[in-house]
């Protein structure tokens, strides 16, 4: 017997019966991971707050979408890499758009402070780690398609099978790519002075400092 | 680079995350314990890998109210009928997962439709001049046609037969209502069930009176010279013709249709009009059965009974029914089926309630109250009312719980009246209990 508090018996509760509970507990479980995949995705706080209640607004009113094919899981992930992709886009025009009208003012501001955002606090910077920026801006310099295998993976915990299907990509063309993000990750940091071995010496920083 | 660098090359990032079965994992081991030049790669992954987790978490800031309130609505609109009405759904839901329900009660009305066939003739014998009075005032409604005949193309039959003696119908009624096990679904009940029906005892007359089927349905002993119209729609409306678990469905076409008639089939069982008087009365034209037969049962003929019965069978067996595949499949996607379904569970779950619905229904009954509290913590008053509007439960706290929150939103609502009516209800059916006590303090 399923397990009745498995995403996908969760899922059909609320499909099924209107379990408003049961949707709840969902959005209680995925919206953490979904936030900060979505964040580091667009590398904007406030967009990622909307972006991220979208995929719950989604979730809440297109349930019935869902047909057990992939898990909720996967489901959820792909709904907001498709919304983060889509943003993504919408700010690469708006850009280019600017560009035109304002001259360079928009694009002098390139992606990785951008998404690096205000400096972290000062207490927080005194003892955190001062290396915390410099991952930030070291995964925006990924490219898109390395920095959300690389997020999902990482930090999401996503099987690079089911980023294959997140993405619609194959499960290979996933794996390369996130040799290559491992890759240039290495290099951005080497080129920002961090090795490996100063994260050994990395404290634990405060969360908000990482994007504005 | 070793010549089978390569193959390992392309499992370290597997390996790195931990994503390789046993005998993969060994292999890689085992490679990179003699190898420093995929242990240098797969160290140097695992550095930058090392240093990226302590990329910090973020937290959403926004609270999900918004998204909750919208689900919510959802819920609502999506399990409409919760409470009461959401578990007949999901009865209805549980009955369209399994056809047997449905197709035995058929099966079990059609068995008791040879029995009492068979029955006519002893009955003639019995009454002698009454009885074939009878027999011959049926025959010239509809030409009297050989039993077998009819029993073999009484789907093409059906067609041109809106009427006809009804009497078995409410022995169909009760054989279905008194066959909990059949609500099992199982072959077993099935098999039980016919065992039942085919039992030589003589069904007690009042028997039927005792169960819940309405008087007027029951035709008289020896009815009067007008055909049964009296019994309804089902008396007049023309049947489609069709396999039995189908017959029920009316005018709709399509599989949806059928799986709607599917589901009529179950909820007619107690409702009028019910499709298994309906088969009755389909077939009754070819099978001059006076409706006296079941009022004045005697012993079945089981040896007929059971060569219907198999033949019955063979044909549900055999040949596959594609109203009762459709209707399984399509069942969750059949909108159309919901409201059939809540009907065919409204009347099934009023006259004998499996345990098992009674449960479902407390577990929607809870689920509601749940989200009723979570409307009431947001204020969510209009809501909350809408949604316990027509909540029910036999379960006295329960019930007492859903007062007690009309009330405190009738209340922050400024309608006091009504506040203290839900108030006292609370109180009232909860003298000891915690929404009582909670009820009364909210009064005071």
């Amino acid at each position: 017997m399923k397990d009745e508090s498995s995403d996908e018996a969760l899922l059909r509760r609320y499909q099924t019966r209107g379990d408003a509970r049961a949707f709840e507990l969902l959005v209680l479980r995925h919206r953490r991971a979904l936030f900060n995949f979505i964040a580091r995705f667009v590398g904007n706080k406030d967009k990622a707050e909307d972006l991220l209640q979208d995929v719950m607004v989604k979730l809440a009113t297109r349930a019935a979408d869902w047909e057990g094919r992939a898990s909720v899981r996967t489901w959820l992930f792909t709904i907001a890499r498709n919304l983060a992709v889509d943003e993504l886009r919408r700010a690469r025009h708006r850009d280019a758009v600017s560009l035109d009208a304002v001259g360079t003012e928009s694009s002098s501001v390139p992606m990785v402070e951008r998404i690096a955002g205000v400096a972290p606090l000062p207490d927080r910077a005194a003892g955190a780690s001062m290396i915390q920026p410099m991952l930030i801006e070291a995964i925006a310099s990924l490219p898109e398609d390395q920095r959300e295998v690389f997020l999902l993976r990482e930090y999401a915990g996503v099987p690079f099978k089911e980023i294959a299907e997140i993405t619609g990509t194959g499960v290979n063309t996933i794996k390369s790519r996130m040799r290559y993000a491992l890759e240039v990750l290495r290099k951005a940091l080497e080129e920002r002075g961090v090795s490996g071995s100063e994260a050994e010496v990395v404290e634990d920083g405060g969360e908000e400092a990482a994007l504005p | 680079m070793k010549p089978d660098c390569k193959a390992i090359d392309e499992l370290l990032v597997d390996f790195l995350y931990d994503e390789l079965e046993g005998g993969e994992r060994e292999m890689v081991t085992t490679h990179l314990s003699g190898c420093a030049e995929c242990a240098e790669q797969l160290s140097a992954m695992g550095g930058t890998r090392s240093l990226m987790s302590e990329l910090p978490e973020l937290s959403p800031s926004r609270d999900d109210t918004y998204v909750l309130a919208i689900a919510a609505t959802e819920a609502k609109r999506r399990g409409e009928k919760k409470g009461v009405l959401g578990s007949l759904t999901k009865l209805g839901k549980w009955l369209v997962d399994r056809p047997a329900f449905v197709a035995v009660p058929v099966a079990a009305g059609l068995v008791l439709l040879v029995v009492g066939i068979n029955l006519e003739d002893s009955i003639r014998s019995l009454f002698g001049a009454s009885a074939d009075a009878l027999a011959g005032k049926e025959t010239s409604v509809e030409p009297s046609v050989h039993r077998e005949e009819a029993m073999n193309d009484w789907t093409v039959q059906r067609e041109d037969a809106p009427r006809g003696p009804l009497v078995l119908s409410d022995e169909v009624v009760s054989e279905a209502e008194e066959s909990p096990a059949e609500q099992e679904g199982s072959i077993g009940a099935s098999d039980r069930s016919r065992a039942s029906e085919v039992s030589p005892e003589p069904p007690r007359p009042d028997a039927a009176e005792i169960r819940r089927a309405p008087p007027a349905r029951r035709s008289p002993p020896l009815p009067p010279p007008s055909p049964p119209v009296s019994r309804g729609r089902s008396a007049t409306r023309p049947a489609p013709a069709g396999r039995p678990a189908a017959r029920s469905s009316d005018s709709l076409g399509g599989v949806d249709s059928e799986l709607y008639g599917s589901a009529k089939s179950a909820s007619d069982l107690d409702a009028s009009p019910p499709p298994a008087q309906r088969q009755t009365q389909a077939r009754s034209p070819a099978s001059p059965a006076p409706s006296s037969v079941t009022d004045g049962a005697v012993p079945a003929e089981t040896v007929a009974e059971d060569e219907a019965t198999s033949r019955i069978e063979a044909e549900r067996d055999s040949a596959p029914d594609p109203h009762v595949d459709g209707y399984v499949s399509d069942a969750e996607t059949a909108p159309a089926l919901e409201g059939e379904a809540e009907r065919a569970t409204r009347s099934i779950v009023s006259s004998r309630q499996p345990r098992r619905a009674q449960r479902s229904e407390a577990r929607a009954q809870r689920a509601t109250l749940a989200d009723s509290r979570q409307l009431a913590a947001e204020g969510m008053c209009p809501e909350l009312l809408e949604l316990l509007e027509a909540f029910y439960s036999s379960d006295v706290e329960m019930m007492a719980e859903a007062h007690y929150l009309r009330g405190r939103c009738l209340q922050r609502l400024g309608r006091e009246e009504e506040a203290r009516q839900a108030f006292g209800a609370a109180a009232r059916i909860s003298q000891d209990g915690r929404w009582g006590e909670a009820a009364r303090s909210a009064m005071e």
